[in-house]
């Protein structure tokens, strides 16, 4: 049988390492994207406040005007939304891959909409407030997980049938949240809109401390896995013929996933469609090579700050994030959807 | 929707003299359904009358109904009767819109609401008010059912491009997708205008709270048509239900069948959405459990799910207003409530091929 | 690299309620190529499964080197038993240097990072599956029998004595199961692995197998050589068919030719 001669193993080495240096190099683009944009959310809003007076707010020097529109303004807005877009990427990519299914997203599946619904519950019928909510929405997001996937077992869990009951739950849980909001003492329409298509409108900095914890501990967890999750992208059989535990490894994907995406939703509310857009936008930018999971994630941040910028300032009318993200996806779930069609029809 | 077969059929070796005896059971058995239903209805409708927010004796109940408002108890039963007339016609409008929809697209998830038609009715709506300055009911009727009609063939369209056809998958994909993307639109419409800003709450959820008769007079005409037609089309149904070659081999027009269904399922389910908002889900349960006590036979089919939506949508108001007494829970929201466990049956009762 | 033996003791697993082996015992010894054969449902898949730890069995158990896989830690496991399922799907995508270097995954541990050993086992697969040249090429626009030959590497860059193989040849043109067969023969010859498969086509299996294991209602119906196990008699028991089985012009091997109801051409064979 043939070895590979040294002059082959080199031209191949030398085909990795650049690939290597251009997922290198789309992650590097991606984060200066964010950073950029960052940037020019902190320094451009409804006033131009210059990009030293910005500097000068975030090492806290205290400077009139600048440092309310920037510091309490535009700053929580912009952590906020890298911090949700990167949990709903993350958690999205991760599930996507798990099921070998783009539309197996937690938004569309209803994990985001249970954990909407225990937020709102919380807020609502508990008139709880601050961690305690994102702790229900955890553990509602948890739940409806918990569920979608019992009621799709029967001989096994296939891809159609779980998204078709999670479409379902799905439908059930938006009326649920529905009906708590109405029945909240004054309705108001920007933070029912936060519950029904998320929002960050009015978001505080303490709100991301734990935020940042989830997407440090649970996104962390995650990368850890990424190995066993890009050989599930190959099948269960094969994954567990290369090693991957595939009990343990389902086990820990999806809690950590539900977790990512149940934390965002309790501080932004379910900014639709972002947890599904994410990974295979990401895919498309960074090719085949190596884990979607960073890339995903700085594209679920690049995605919610930017459409919350257009919402704000772009579009004639001032739009919650949510709306944005919904125009936006919808398009692109009638494209796959179509695109299936006309290959083999996986779905 | 082959999963629901009528009774095992008996076949007897000398089966010409069994036949009219097989025959009258079955005519027996749905002459019975029907009474059973029709008594539910009646009974329905009086607990929709009796019950509410407000409790009352029968000295209002009757005042009420005999016209002579006097007390506030008598007002209050007098609110009701427009309020259970419409979830009267708007449960059976719904019912026969959905088993329409399933047969038509030969899919067991077809439904108004999965199917993103009543958030295409809610855009057209709310385009007209925000921008063409609608005011009238027949206007909201005619945006509805403009509305419901270009979002139907939307979701159709992208489900069914390409090869495989419509699989209840697609259409419920497709149904998902349109409808984010047109309530999104709704929102963004809605949001920039304080002025109407009050109209997202009741085009989230649908519900027949607070009905009068001037608003459900107008598209009584609408309903009226739509119902003739789609039970017109009921031999039609029965024949695409064997699949278009074989319905065009058996000498139907299938284009013609198709489009004369759809135009029923649309004026009924775009004219009901004008009036209540957006109802989930009783277009899809209804047929079914109407196929468990009738067969298959749209014939009958319809009807019956007249009758069901009717009873479905009338017990759902009536809970809505016990639940959550002495506050008001919209009966989009219990329909839901019912519905999503029967969606998740069906789902669950077929094989993944099949999906 | 040393072969490896892989014993199967008094195997009975099933799925739910269905029970699919039925106390199977198979005794594969190092360096072979064996080859499962038998009627669709007979449990030919489910014994390979089981030899590989996808399903674990009811009762019984399997020896690899005579101790028992199923308290091994997975990716040791995998250091030593390959599986490729029957129509493997390679994400969409994908290059057919990176689903072989996935081979590696068992080799890989949480923070050991990729090593010159690793890049010599992808490019010793690479090149012994002669797809060097295709190395950058999206697996999938590559044709079935150079997918087929991409999921070999792959197999091969895992560098596991064992190599479990469920229809390597299935949906593949005559000239490609050929070629995918000549290869898993030049690596049992080369490299020692110890080669299992099933295979559909009993005149191939019989070809290219030193042991044909032919398999009937969850048993092990007859194990050996091609010669002792390809017999009208077997075919009979686990097809159920009449067949006449003759010996092949070019290899010597038996070759099994059906008769079907009409026996063949016409009764000059039936009388004969």
């Amino acid at each position: 049988m043939n070895h590979a001669t040294p002059a082959q193993r080199a031209e191949l080495s030398a085909l990795r390492r650049g690939r290597f240096r251009r997922r290198r190099g789309t992650l590097a683009l991606l984060a200066a994207g964010l950073l950029v944009g960052v940037l020019v959310t902190l320094a451009l809003g409804q006033s131009y406040t210059p990009l030293s007076t910005v500097a000068r707010v975030l090492v806290g020097v205290d400077v009139p005007g600048a440092s309310f529109t920037v510091g309490e303004l535009r700053l929580p807005r912009a952590v906020a939304c890298l911090l949700a877009g990167a949990c709903f990427g993350l958690g999205g990519v991760a599930f996507q891959t798990l099921l070998r299914n783009p539309l197996a997203s937690p938004d569309i599946i209803g994990i985001s909409s249970g954990a909407s619904a225990g937020a709102v519950f919380a807020i609502v019928a508990l008139a709880w407030s601050g961690p305690a909510v994102a702790l229900v929405a955890v553990a509602a997001g948890l739940g409806v997980a918990l569920l979608i996937y019992l009621l799709s077992w029967r001989d096994g869990v296939t891809g159609a049938r779980l998204i078709l009951i999670g479409i379902g739950l799905a439908a059930m849980l938006q009326s649920v949240t529905a009906y708590l909001l109405m029945q909240a003492p004054s309705w108001s329409l920007q933070e029912a809109l936060r519950w029904i298509t998320g929002s960050v409108n009015g978001v505080r900095l303490t709100q991301a401390l734990p935020l940042s914890l989830a997407l440090a501990l649970l996104g962390g967890l995650l990368l850890s896995r990424r190995a066993d999750l890009d050989a599930l992208r190959l099948g269960d059989e094969l994954a567990a013929g290369l090693g991957v535990r595939l009990g343990v490894t389902r086990i820990v994907v999806v809690l950590a996933s539900v977790g990512l995406v149940a934390f965002a939703t309790a501080v932004t509310g379910p900014i639709a469609f972002v947890a599904f857009l994410s990974g295979p936008i990401a895919a498309r930018i960074s090719g085949q090579s190596g884990s979607l999971l960073l890339p995903a994630a700085l594209v679920g941040a690049l995605l919610v700050l930017a459409s919350d910028y257009a919402g704000q300032f772009l579009l004639p009318a001032r739009y919650p994030v949510g709306i944005v993200t919904g125009v936006l996806g919808a398009p692109y779930l009638v494209y796959l959807i179509v695109r299936d069609n006309q290959r083999k029809g996986a779905l | 929707m082959q999963g629901f077969s009528p009774t095992p059929r008996a076949r007897p070796s000398n089966a010409a003299p069994a036949r009219p005896s097989v025959h009258r059971r079955y005519l027996a058995r749905r002459l019975t359904g029907a009474a059973l239903l029709i008594t539910l209805l009646l009974g329905a409708a009086a607990l929709s009358v009796a019950l509410g927010a407000r409790s009352v004796g029968w000295a209002e109940i009757h005042a009420a109904l005999t016209g002579q408002v006097q007390s506030v108890g008598d007002a209050a039963v007098a609110s009701r009767l427009p309020r259970t007339l419409l979830a009267l016609l708007a449960g059976a409008a719904l019912g026969v819109a959905g088993g329409v929809m399933q047969g038509l697209t030969r899919n067991p998830l077809a439904d108004p609401g999965l199917l993103g038609v009543n958030a295409g009715a809610a855009l057209a709506v709310v385009i007209g008010i925000a921008w063409f300055n609608l005011q009238t009911s027949l206007g909201f009727i005619m945006s509805a059912l403009t509305g419901a009609s270009l979002s139907a063939v939307a979701v159709y369209v992208i489900a069914s491009l390409g090869r495989g056809g419509a699989t209840p998958l697609r259409l419920a994909l497709a149904g998902a997708a349109i409808t984010a993307a047109l309530t999104s639109l709704t929102t963004a419409i809605i949001l920039p205008r304080g002025d109407i800003s009050g109209l997202v709450q009741s085009w989230l959820v649908g519900g027949v709270g607070g009905a009068t008769y001037d608003q459900i007079t107008p598209v009584v005409p609408f309903l009226a048509v739509g119902f003739i037609v789609s039970v017109a089309c009921a031999r039609k149904l029965n024949l695409l239900a064997l699949g278009d070659d074989t319905a065009a081999g058996l000498g139907e027009n299938v284009a013609l069948a198709r489009g004369m269904s759809a135009l029923g399922a649309v004026l009924l389910c775009g004219a009901t959405t004008a009036v209540c908002g957006p109802i989930g889900f009783v277009g899809l349960v209804v047929p079914h459990a109407c196929r468990l006590l009738v067969g298959t036979d749209y014939r009958w089919l319809l009807p019956f799910s007249a009758l069901g939506g009717a009873i479905l949508l009338l017990l759902a108001d009536v809970a809505g207003r016990l639940a959550a007494h002495p506050a008001e829970l919209d009966a989009g929201i219990v329909t839901a409530f019912i519905g999503a466990p029967v969606f998740i049956w069906i789902v669950r009762r077929r094989k993944v091929g099949a999906l | 690299m040393n072969a490896s033996s892989l014993q199967a003791e008094a195997l009975t697993a099933g799925y739910g309620e269905r029970r699919v082996l039925d106390n199977a015992s198979v005794d594969i010894a190092p360096g072979q190529l064996t080859a499962i054969v038998g009627a669709n449902a007979c449990g030919k898949s489910t014994l390979l499964r089981v030899l590989s730890r996808l399903i674990a069995p009811a009762s019984g158990r399997v020896l690899l080197d005579g101790s028992a896989i199923d308290g091994m830690a997975a990716r040791k496991l995998a250091r030593r038993i390959g599986f490729l399922p029957q129509s493997p799907m390679a994400p969409e995508g994908i290059s057919v240097l990176e689903l072989v270097s996935r081979g590696r995954h068992p080799h890989q541990g949480l923070f050991r990072r990729w090593s010159a050993a690793d890049e010599a086992a992808v490019a010793d697969a690479l090149a012994a599956t002669g797809l060097l040249a295709l190395a950058e090429r999206a697996v999938d626009e590559l044709s079935g029998g150079q997918r087929q030959r991409v999921w070999i590497a792959m197999a091969l860059a895992q560098q596991t004595n064992v190599l479990l193989l469920d229809e390597p040849t299935t949906f593949l043109d005559i000239n490609h199961q050929i070629e995918v067969l000549d290869l898993l023969t030049e690596l049992n010859h080369t490299r020692g692995t110890t080669v299992v498969m099933v295979l559909h086509e009993l005149n191939l299996a019989a070809r290219y197998a030193d042991t044909l294991i032919a398999m009937a209602g969850g048993r092990v119906y007859a194990a050996g050589t091609p010669e002792t196990v390809l017999t009208e008699a077997t075919v009979r028991e686990v097809f159920g068919l009449e067949s006449r089985v003759i010996e092949d012009p070019v290899t010597g091997k038996p070759m099994m030719i059906p008769l079907g109801r009409h026996g063949g051409v016409g009764s000059a064979t039936r009388s004969s």
